[in-house]
């Protein structure tokens, strides 16, 4: 009666930690009408695309035209919602239910790993507010909400299905559906990988249904996978994993090691580590070495140049969530035979406080993403200099502005931040940067006609990252006249 | 589909038109000797001589021919070699699907001819009667003149084969030895030893050797994974699998040199993912659901990939363009000019009837390390006189770039740095054909 009670307690308070997450996400998303990231508003075009004509294969306006290589799931998904309301309060509000949905399942991975319903309650309300995954996904629409929680109930699956082979059918579903959902399945397969790897080198026993699940979502994903984005494994090869971005956009040689812990948080950090000595070097827990293959397989990735650097970040942060549940129960059994026994409750407590208090700096994680968002004032300004263009034109803008381009002036840009199948990234990259940076009108003029561009946006945003109050050989009005502005946003048509 | 035709049916026009085997050819590198693999040019000339109709027409239909002809002979020699029914519908199957396979079947090339031709060697060679060893061995005389590359890894196969697992056969082998070698001694008395090459012809990279990652004629990644599965539940004698792994590794080093080395490469993948997918279906899993999906997973995707690979080879080079180009070069540009492109390109601008300065038929290139160096100096030339040195010295007349062999040399490079940047900006070169694929300079002097 007791322990039902105690399962029952910790449900609820499971539901509570899933209500505080969303309604602390759901509080930022109101703060604005508008999405907050540029790649937003690709997925809000391809969305309204996919609602109105079907799948948009063709985009004549991103790089003034190129093939649109995207697994079309998230758009079928949230498309089913665009039924009870419009297509960006869906893009708005769904993917934020989703993504709260992944501290439950970190909930029942820890559980099923230390069998204790409160550890597994402290690292889920930990993995609800880890910086960098609220800096990835929140108000952005992004399909991270949807990839994250299926790859982490594909984790919990493959370790549930050693004990219950009922759910075999579920993990093959969701094996085909995660394949569908995101080229970052590949993480999944890689995890997989590594753990074989490490299974066999430790002289650890892989066979039977553990075996198996691992041979079938290995060719499932990596077959599914090849089938859909076929074409863009044809152009790329294997680099199709980085989505042709641009190397110096996937470098973290500048990232430092205070970034990471912001962006990770230090109590995952810290107990995760501890997790990971304790489960492989004294009790070669089967699950500890999943998920540290999922952060080898993760820092392969990183240092071959083949993901972005926060998604890799977030990944590392969620496994470090699970593995500090493996330090805690250590931790607390440990304390059990010291002479601090008596004092348990007052580690608990400073246990809770400092998870609480590490939850503090989200909140400026969740300001800042929601400051940066794109204010009503310079899309109209956007939308004005839409409205000038009636011929075949392009508007240069920064190439992490390019889908406002798209969106709101329903123009051509010369590049924007979904580079899988673009033409000529690192050329368009170098020739957007030479136009900001550029002193020599003329040689400025060149690279425009090459795009047949006529407008050039000059954000706030580019102003400060290229360090520029204006564009510099602009000034004497000759080629290029200022013709909208609102506050520091301006734009400039080029007349010669 | 692909240069390699090209250079293939010019010869067998040339042979053909002549009636005899002509001292010298005057397009390719310039002009050089006429010392090219004969074999497969011989028999279209001679079909064609029989047969008057195109023959690019025969030698489509000839592929095809070799090609089924591989099928059945490996056929009769897995039912030799005791395979199980499946095992041998299995590895047919995943042979035909193979993207080696189909590329080599629907290439005019001496490739799947020396397949076949090694097939039905093998299986005469395991035969009782003598009449059957001697065309065994008159067959391996003939693999030679249709490939030096291929002879002597068909040669070394065999020595592998009757030391390691019948030595019963050690006479045979040194008849083979001989007979074979008369083929490479009968070159090198007329030609010479060959220059060897000092440069990488192939980019090494893991894409050229799967299909699924874009390679021409790669392997099926499927295939390949199947096929250690295959490798790992072998049960055969000790010799046979010291045989199994040692051809394995060479042919993987092999490969690494010599890429064509994946046609032969790919029949043993598809033989050991055969063993792989049949192991498969016999083993007992713990869960009888993830067994058949995986089984059902493995079945689909070799089909899928095999059967998309079909329709990519239409879009295989040379493209609609490229043939346009080629027949701007034909109809428009003098016998006797000279055109500079990239050696990929140099058997289509033979092909045309214009001289090229380099080609990928390297063996016995004139000169061939030079014109690889001065031809690289000449693409990514950062002053005119750089360019303009080439151009006199190789007496070039036309420039030539089609989309593939442009983004080969300057993907991801600053190409306004280089060659691109003065034909571009200096008026002696002139365009004279463009299309979305192919640009073609005039240099004036």
């Amino acid at each position: 009666m007791k322990l039902k009670m105690k399962v029952k307690l910790a449900y609820v308070l499971l539901l509570l930690i899933f209500i505080l997450n969303l309604v602390f996400r759901i509080s930022f998303v109101v703060k604005t009408d508008n999405l907050s990231s540029d790649f937003s508003y690709f997925h809000l075009r391809n969305l309204e695309n996919f609602i109105n004509n079907g799948e948009l294969k063709y985009d004549d306006l991103s790089y003034s035209g190129r093939e649109i290589v995207y697994p079309m799931f998230f758009y079928y998904f949230i498309g089913f919602f665009t039924n009870f309301m419009s297509a960006s309060l869906a893009l708005k509000f769904i993917p934020e239910i989703l993504i709260s949905f992944l501290p439950i399942i970190i909930f029942f991975i820890v559980k099923l790993i230390v069998k204790n319903s409160y550890i597994a309650l402290f690292c889920s309300l930990i993995s609800g507010f880890i910086p960098v995954v609220l800096q990835r996904t929140l108000n952005q629409g992004s399909i991270y909400s949807l990839a994250l929680p299926i790859i982490f109930f594909m984790f919990y699956l493959f370790l549930y299905l050693i004990y219950n082979k009922k759910n075999v059918y579920l993990f093959l579903i969701f094996s085909f559906i995660l394949a569908l959902v995101h080229p970052i399945a590949f993480i999944f397969v890689l995890a997989l990988i590594f753990y074989t790897i490490l299974l066999i080198s430790e002289s650890m026993s892989l066979k039977g249904i553990k075996r198996e699940a691992i041979l079938f979502s290995i060719f499932v994903i990596t077959i599914v996978q090849f089938i859909v984005f076929n074409k863009a494994f044809l152009e790329y090869g294997l680099n199709f994993i980085y989505g042709n971005t641009p190397k110096e956009l996937l470098s973290f040689a500048f990232t430092s090691l205070t970034d990471t812990l912001t962006y990770i948080g230090i109590i995952p950090i810290i107990f995760g580590s501890i997790g990971i000595y304790i489960g492989i070097f004294r009790y070669r827990k089967n699950s500890v070495y999943l998920f540290s293959s999922l952060i080898l397989g993760i820092l392969l990735l990183l240092v071959l140049n083949l993901i972005d650097y926060y998604i890799a970040m977030t990944f590392v942060a969620l496994s470090f969530c699970v593995l500090t549940g493996v330090a805690l129960k250590q931790f607390l059994s440990y304390l059990e035979f010291t002479k601090f026994s008596n004092y348990k409750i007052f580690f608990i407590i400073s246990l809770i406080v400092l998870g609480v208090f590490s939850i503090y700096p989200v909140f400026g994680v969740a300001y800042n993403v929601i400051d940066k968002t794109i204010t009503n004032e310079e899309i109209d300004v956007i939308q004005r200099i839409g409205g000038r263009i009636d011929d075949n034109s392009t508007v240069l803008a920064d190439i992490e502005e390019g889908h406002y381009i798209n969106y709101f002036a329903n123009s051509k840009n010369v590049a924007d931040t979904y580079f899988l199948m673009a033409p000529n990234v690192e050329e368009r990259l170098s020739d957007i940067k030479s136009v900001y940076n550029s002193w020599n009108g003329n040689m400025v003029l060149d690279t425009l006609k090459k795009y047949r561009v006529r407008y050039i946006y000059l954000s706030e945003r580019t102003k400060l990252k290229y360090n520029l109050q204006e564009l510099r050989y602009a000034k004497d009005g000759k080629c290029f006249t200022q013709v909208e502005q609102y506050k520091g946003n301006k734009f400039y048509q080029v007349e010669c | 589909m692909g240069s390699e035709s090209y250079l293939n049916v010019r010869l067998a026009m040339v042979v053909a038109g002549e009636d005899q085997i002509p001292n010298y050819d005057y397009l390719s590198y310039g002009g050089r000797g006429f010392s090219y693999n004969l074999g497969w040019p011989i028999v279209l000339s001679i079909i064609y001589s029989i047969i008057p109709i195109n023959i690019h027409l025969i030698s489509g239909f000839l592929s095809i021919f070799f090609g089924l002809l591989s099928i059945l002979m490996l056929y009769l020699i897995l039912y030799k070699l005791k395979f199980s029914k499946l095992q041998r519908i299995l590895i047919v199957f995943i042979l035909i699907l193979s993207p080696a396979f189909i590329y080599a079947s629907n290439l005019s090339s001496s490739v799947i001819v020396t397949i076949a031709l090694s097939f039905i060697s093998f299986y005469l060679m395991n035969s009782n009667k003598k009449i059957n060893h001697a065309l065994s061995l008159l067959i391996l005389f003939l693999i030679p003149l249709f490939s030096f590359v291929f002879g002597l890894f068909v040669l070394f196969i065999l020595v592998l084969y009757i030391l390691i697992i019948d030595r019963s056969k050690l006479k045979f082998l040194i008849i083979a030895i001989l007979v074979m070698s008369v083929s490479y001694i009968y070159y090198l008395f007329l030609f010479g030893v060959p220059e060897p090459i000092n440069f990488k012809a192939n980019d090494n990279s893991i894409i050229n050797y799967f299909s699924e990652l874009g390679a021409n004629f790669g392997l099926s990644f499927f295939a390949v994974v199947l096929s250690l599965f295959g490798l790992n539940s072998l049960k055969s004698e000790k010799n046979v699998k010291i045989f199994i792994y040692i051809l394995f590794f060479i042919s993987i080093i092999l490969a690494s040199l010599y890429l064509e080395i994946l046609f032969y490469f790919s029949i043993m993948i598809a033989i050991f993912a055969g063993i792989g997918l049949t192991n498969l279906f016999h083993d007992k899993w713990e869960s009888e659901i993830i067994r058949k999906t995986t089984i059902f997973i493995l079945v689909v995707g070799i089909a899928f990939f095999g059967i998309s690979y079909i329709g990519r080879t239409i879009n295989l080079e040379p493209n609609v363009f490229l043939v346009e180009g080629i027949g701007f070069l034909e109809n428009n540009v003098d016998s006797k000019d000279t055109v500079a492109a990239h050696y990929k390109l140099g058997h289509y601008i033979t092909y045309a009837g214009i001289r090229n300065i380099m080609d990928s038929y390297f063996i016995y290139a004139p000169k061939l390390n030079k014109r690889y160096v001065d031809m690289n100096e000449f693409f990514y030339a950062q002053d005119i006189n750089a360019a303009n040195k080439f151009i006199k010295d190789y007496s070039v007349d036309y420039i030539m770039f089609d989309d593939y062999t442009y983004n080969l040399l300057y993907k991801n490079k600053l190409r306004n740095t280089y060659l691109p940047y003065y034909l571009n900006n200096d008026k002696r070169f002139r365009i004279v054909f463009e299309n979305e694929g192919v640009t073609i300079w005039k240099v004036f002097q």
